[in-house]
């Protein structure tokens, strides 16, 4: 293609990019909507952050009864090596 | 204060509406709706004005904003998390100025061309078709200006070379 067949199409290419948000009219109610954003998008967070805390705690929870288990695991092997060692000694 | 920065978002959004719809055209993909990626994009600005810092034009911020959020909604659709706010404060109407066949034809090429691209070159290409500089451009994608022109360049040739084949 010659460069100034390429230059046109480029530039058409531009028109049909730019007139493609013509063909919807976008009506905003801006005093509602930010109305509408204070409501919802603060709920909308706080049902979010409720759901995370949620997921935390569950995880968490699972995380420590694991690890409580294995630290009793641990205690129980000690005191055992150390009633051995009294039971030897006597 | 509260008051100036919600002047200021009706400001932003009423000024910056259609380029972000343009954007939000292009990310859509079934069953994503553009109108649903526009409402995003408008949340998003609304939670992250606050933290604008002025470091950047309100015109480039708004680009970055709308391509994160347009590829982070469809990256959540994928993961299907599709926990949205419906606004109904936005409305969508058909415009009286509806294109022709053809222009529509046209604008389903270059649609269907840019899906093709990855999302780095996608965003280059979203970027270059709205006249940004390059310089801003870099601004936006973290590329360096170099790189997006030798970039440029290719992505222009084969984008035209896909629209005319699909237009043949």
């Amino acid at each position: 293609m010659l460069e100034q067949e390429l230059k046109d199409i480029w530039k058409e290419v531009k028109d049909v990019w730019r007139n493609s948000s013509q063909t919807e009219k976008i009506n905003i109610q801006m005093s509602s909507l930010i109305v509408e954003l204070k409501s919802k998008v603060s709920q909308f967070e706080k049902d979010s952050i409720k759901r995370d805390i949620k997921t935390i705690k569950t995880f968490t929870s699972q995380f420590e009864k694991k690890s409580i288990t294995k630290d009793i695991r641990k205690i129980k092997s000690v005191i055992t090596k150390i009633i051995e060692y009294f039971n030897l000694k006597k | 204060m509260q008051n100036q920065l919600e002047q200021s978002f009706i400001q932003i959004i009423e000024d910056n509406k259609d380029k972000i719809y343009r954007i939000c055209k292009i990310y859509a993909v079934t069953p994503l709706e553009p109108q649903d990626l526009f409402q995003e994009v408008v949340i998003q600005v609304w939670r992250s004005l606050s933290t604008f810092k002025g470091k950047s034009s309100i015109s480039t911020w708004i680009y970055k904003v709308s391509l994160n959020v347009c590829y982070s909604s469809k990256m959540k659709l994928d993961k299907s998390n599709n926990n949205t706010v419906r606004l109904e404060s936005i409305h969508f109407a058909l415009s009286e100025n509806t294109r022709d066949k053809i222009q529509k034809e046209k604008y389903e090429a270059l649609q269907a061309c840019i899906s093709t691209l990855s999302e780095k070159v996608k965003s280059i290409i979203i970027l270059h078709l709205e006249e940004l500089s390059y310089k801003e451009i870099a601004l936006i994608t973290g590329l360096s200006e170099n790189h997006i022109a030798v970039k440029m360049k290719r992505i222009r040739k084969s984008l035209l070379k896909c629209i005319t084949n699909k237009l043949k």
